[in-house]
């Protein structure tokens, strides 16, 4: 009687559109996943409003843990590399290719220079954090202020490389006591560095996010 | 009387080999099911992991040559003293060892990171009722972000603002300095310093108060 006769569909859809797309989705997120590494150094920032961002590259960073100790972190690899080339050149350390493979995935690092050669004889890097738990971590005392230089040689293998400078950030642990870190600021600020601009790490606050 | 098989009968023996004619339809559904696996791990394990960060813009330390810097005018300015457990004290105005004709010797006030927001808003009202009209304003949409920003700026530089000097004693944590910054943000303080040392006669009042914590 009516006029249209709806066609019988098939019970069997043809799934390929959604297969498709669930791909497209999966690839997706496999490809622009990137798994957090491994922290060599337990920081629990604190939390802050602030909303702006840190950027990806060019950043040296300082971390301060718990216990006071100082840490040094730079997001480049090439400049990874360079770093501990110029530091190596004052304890008469020469890194080989592994070692320097070791140190441009080591992440933060923070022992004194003398004792990079043994950080990176270490194989694996479970050893090499038990090692770094086991050492004081960057000295910033007055009397041996290593990490006035590493951040003095990061400063100027970077100028010479980028013609400015890297963009500074301080990570350090709410539970850290203040003096520890502002051992690590009065770093920046002597004379010679004089870093008065630089980032505190911090996590959002839960309320905004 | 029994059915014959297909291609049974029948001369020579080509019919039997024939392949079966395939269906060109293949069953999707485990793979389907696979991907959705997938994409659902990696939906649920990916956690947007973004650390914001807090600019800081330290002073740069005088040159031996320059000349000393003119004394900070202290009237309007509260100092805010961090120590263990979290716990503030704090004192208006420059600290008076004794009692001078501009007012009692200077006594230090607890107060703790849930009232002290309390506070510094009290102390700072006409900065802050500026500040939210400016918002109000720029969320009406009557102002651009870039002339918000700067009657932000502007209204934070006023001279006659409410300073804050934040110091912290050996006991004081990291965490309660951010805090303590971020506090200054909320209130609109646009003046404010960090220092990690305190003066001989403040933390002599400091530690008669922290001796009763």
């Amino acid at each position: 009687m009516s006029k249209i006769k709806m066609p019988k569909s098939s019970p069997a859809l043809d799934m390929t559109p959604m297969v498709d797309l669930a791909f497209l989705l999966v690839t997706f997120f496999m490809l622009t996943a990137q798994f957090r590494p491994e922290e060599a150094v337990a920081v629990d920032t604190p939390s802050s409003m602030s909303q702006s961002t840190i950027p990806t590259e060019n950043m040296m960073t300082i971390v301060v843990d718990t216990t006071g100790k100082v840490f040094w972190d730079f997001t480049d690899k090439k400049m990874r590399v360079a770093v501990l080339e110029k530091l190596g050149e004052r304890v008469n350390y020469v890194p080989t290719e592994e070692e320097k493979m070791k140190f441009v995935n080591a992440g933060p690092v923070g022992v004194p220079i003398q004792d990079l050669k043994a950080l990176l004889s270490l194989e694996t890097g479970a050893e090499r954090k038990a090692f770094m738990a086991s050492h004081e971590g960057i000295p910033v005392d007055s009397t041996n202020n290593q990490l006035f230089e590493w951040i003095s040689v990061t400063r100027n293998i970077f100028w010479n490389d980028a013609g400015h400078n890297p963009v500074v950030a301080l990570k350090a642990d709410g539970n850290t006591n203040y003096s520890s870190v502002a051992d690590v600021i009065r770093t920046f600020q002597a004379p010679g560095v004089m870093i008065s601009k630089f980032k505190m790490i911090t996590d959002l606050e839960a309320s905004r996010m | 009387m029994a059915q014959v098989p297909e291609g049974g009968g029948g001369g020579g023996g080509k019919g039997k080999k024939r392949a079966k004619k395939g269906s060109t339809h293949i069953d999707m559904t485990p793979m389907v099911d696979l991907a959705f696996l997938l994409l659902t791990f990696f939906i649920l394990t990916t956690t947007m992991y973004k650390p914001s960060s807090l600019q800081m813009t330290y002073p740069v330390p005088p040159k031996p040559d320059d000349p000393p810097p003119p004394p900070t005018q202290l009237s309007n300015a509260v100092t805010l003293l961090l120590t263990k457990n979290d716990q503030i004290f704090y004192y208006k105005g420059e600290f008076r060892k004794e009692a001078t004709e501009k007012g009692p010797p200077t006594t230090l006030t607890q107060t703790n990171f849930k009232d002290v927001q309390k506070l510094l808003v009290e102390n700072n009202k006409q900065t802050v009722a500026k500040l939210n009209e400016v918002a109000k304003e720029f969320n009406e949409k009557k102002i651009t972000e870039d002339e918000y920003n700067e009657k932000r700026k502007a209204i934070k530089g006023d001279k006659d603002n409410l300073k804050a000097i934040i110091k912290t004693d050996a006991d004081a944590k990291y965490r309660n300095m951010i805090d303590m910054v971020d506090e200054m943000d909320i209130s609109g303080i646009g003046s404010y310093g960090v220092v990690d040392k305190l003066k001989p006669e403040e933390q002599a009042l400091l530690d008669v108060e922290k001796a009763k914590l």
